[in-house]
C-alpha cells in the first residue's frame, strides 16, 4: 500500500475510534441520567470529571460494563456474579 | 484589442486572486458584471442568467434595468440571452434586430435607451456526475448579458474578451457549487452525529432502566420501533427528553447503584 492509502487507512481508523469514544459516552450518560435522576447536561459535566478524553472514555467504558456485567449477571441464574458486592 | 485582452486578463486574474471560496456566489458574479462593464468596450450594464431548476433567474445585475430586460426575456421564454443559454452560442443583436425576433424585448430596449445586446452562454459541467454523459446532462447553464446604448457596439473581436470572463465565471459558479456541497455534506454529517448521540443516550437509559446489556438495550429499541413503526431516532429523542418513560424492569432496590468500584 502507498503512503496515501496509509494515511487514509490510519484517519479511518482514528475516525472509527473516535466514533466509538463518542458512542461510549453518549451511552454512559443515559445510564448516568437514569441513575442519579438528572439532566443530560448534567451528566456529560459528570463524566467529563477529569477533564481528558481518555478519562472520559474510560468512565463512560466502566459505566457501560456496571451495567453490561450486571445484566449478564441476572441473565445467568448460576453466576451469581454481583459486582457490586465487594 | 491586445490592450483590452491584457487588460481584461489582468482584472480576470485579479478577480481570481480574490476569490474566497466562502464568499457567496452571486456577489462575486455582481463583482465580475461590474468589471465586465468597466473593461469590456461599449458595455453601459451587465447581467448574470442561471437556469436553476430549468428556470432562468438573474444573479447579478449592474442596475436595474439590465435585470427588467432579463425579466422580460424570461417572460417570453426567448431572446438573446435564453437563446445564448440554450444553443451554446454567442448571440449578438441590434435593435432593429430584436424588432423583428422579439418585438416586446424591443419596446423594452427602447425605453431602457439600449441599442446593442450581447449574450455569451455560461456552462459548468457537474463535477460529481457518474460519467462524462452524465456530466453534460447535469450541467448548469446560463449566459453573461451585455447591454450598449451605443449602435453597433460589440465587435466580433471582443468575442475572445468575453469568453475570458466567461470562463471565470463558470469557474466561480462551480467552485460555489462545490463549497455549497460541502457545506451540506458537512451539516449532514453534523446532524448524522447528533441523531447517533441521541440513539447512544437512549440505548444508555435502556440499559439502566431495564437491566439490559448494550446490545439488548439495542435490540429492546428496535423491537420498540418495529412494534410503533416509528423511527429509532425519533424514539431516542422521546426517551431522552424524559427516561421516565421506559419503564423498569425491576424494583428500583434491585438496579444497579451508581457507586464506583474499589479500583475506580
Amino acid at each position: 500500500m502507498n503512503d496515501f492509502g496509509q494515511w487514509q487507512e490510519q484517519a479511518a481508523h482514528r475516525l472509527l475510534s473516535h466514533l466509538m469514544q463518542r458512542t461510549a459516552a453518549s451511552e454512559a450518560v443515559g445510564i448516568l441520567q437514569v441513575w442519579h435522576a438528572y439532566p443530560r447536561e448534567q451528566a456529560r459535566d459528570d463524566l467529563d470529571v477529569t477533564g481528558t478524553p481518555a478519562g472520559r472514555e474510560a468512565e463512560a467504558r466502566r459505566i457501560i460494563a456496571v451495567v453490561d456485567n450486571a445484566a449478564d449477571a441476572r441473565a445467568d441464574r448460576d453466576a451469581h456474579w454481583d459486582p457490586f458486592e465487594r | 484589442m491586445t490592450d483590452h485582452i491584457h487588460d481584461v486578463s489582468a482584472a480576470v486574474l485579479e478577480l481570481a486572486e480574490s476569490l474566497r471560496a466562502d464568499q457567496p456566489r452571486d456577489e462575486t458574479l455582481a463583482r465580475m458584471a461590474d468589471r465586465v462593464v468597466t473593461l469590456l468596450p461599449g458595455a453601459d450594464a451587465a447581467s448574470v442568467t442561471l437556469f436553476d431548476g430549468g428556470e432562468p433567474t438573474t444573479v447579478a445585475a449592474t442596475e436595474a434595468g439590465a435585470l427588467s430586460l432579463d425579466k422580460v426575456q424570461y417572460s417570453l421564454d426567448d431572446g438573446p440571452c435564453i437563446e445564448a443559454a440554450r444553443t451554446e452560442t454567442v448571440v449578438r443583436t441590434d435593435i432593429d434586430q430584436a424588432r423583428r425576433r422579439w418585438p416586446a424585448l424591443a419596446d423594452a430596449a427602447a425605453d431602457a435607451g439600449v441599442e446593442t445586446m450581447l449574450s455569451c452562454p455560461l456552462f459548468v459541467r457537474s463535477d460529481n456526475a457518474a460519467n462524462l454523459e452524465a456530466a453534460n446532462h447535469h450541467r448548469l447553464s446560463g449566459a453573461l448579458n451585455v447591454w450598449s446604448r451605443r449602435p453597433g457596439s460589440f465587435e466580433p473581436g471582443h468575442a475572445a474578451l468575453i469568453a475570458l470572463f466567461t470562463t471565470a465565471m463558470s469557474g466561480v459558479i462551480l467552485t460555489a457549487a462545490r463549497w455549497r456541497r460541502a457545506q451540506i455534506q458537512a451539516e449532514q454529517l453534523v446532524t448524522a452525529l447528533d441523531t447517533r448521540d441521541a440513539i447512544a443516550t437512549a440505548k444508555g437509559i435502556v440499559m439502566a432502566r431495564r437491566g439490559l446489556t448494550a446490545d439488548e438495550a439495542f435490540g429492546w429499541l428496535t423491537d420498540l420501533s418495529q412494534r410503533t413503526n416509528r423511527k429509532i431516532r425519533d424514539l431516542a429523542g422521546v426517551i431522552v427528553a424524559d427516561p421516565g418513560l421506559v419503564e423498569p424492569k425491576e424494583p428500583a432496590s434491585r438496579r444497579p447503584s451508581p457507586r464506583r468500584s474499589a479500583n475506580s
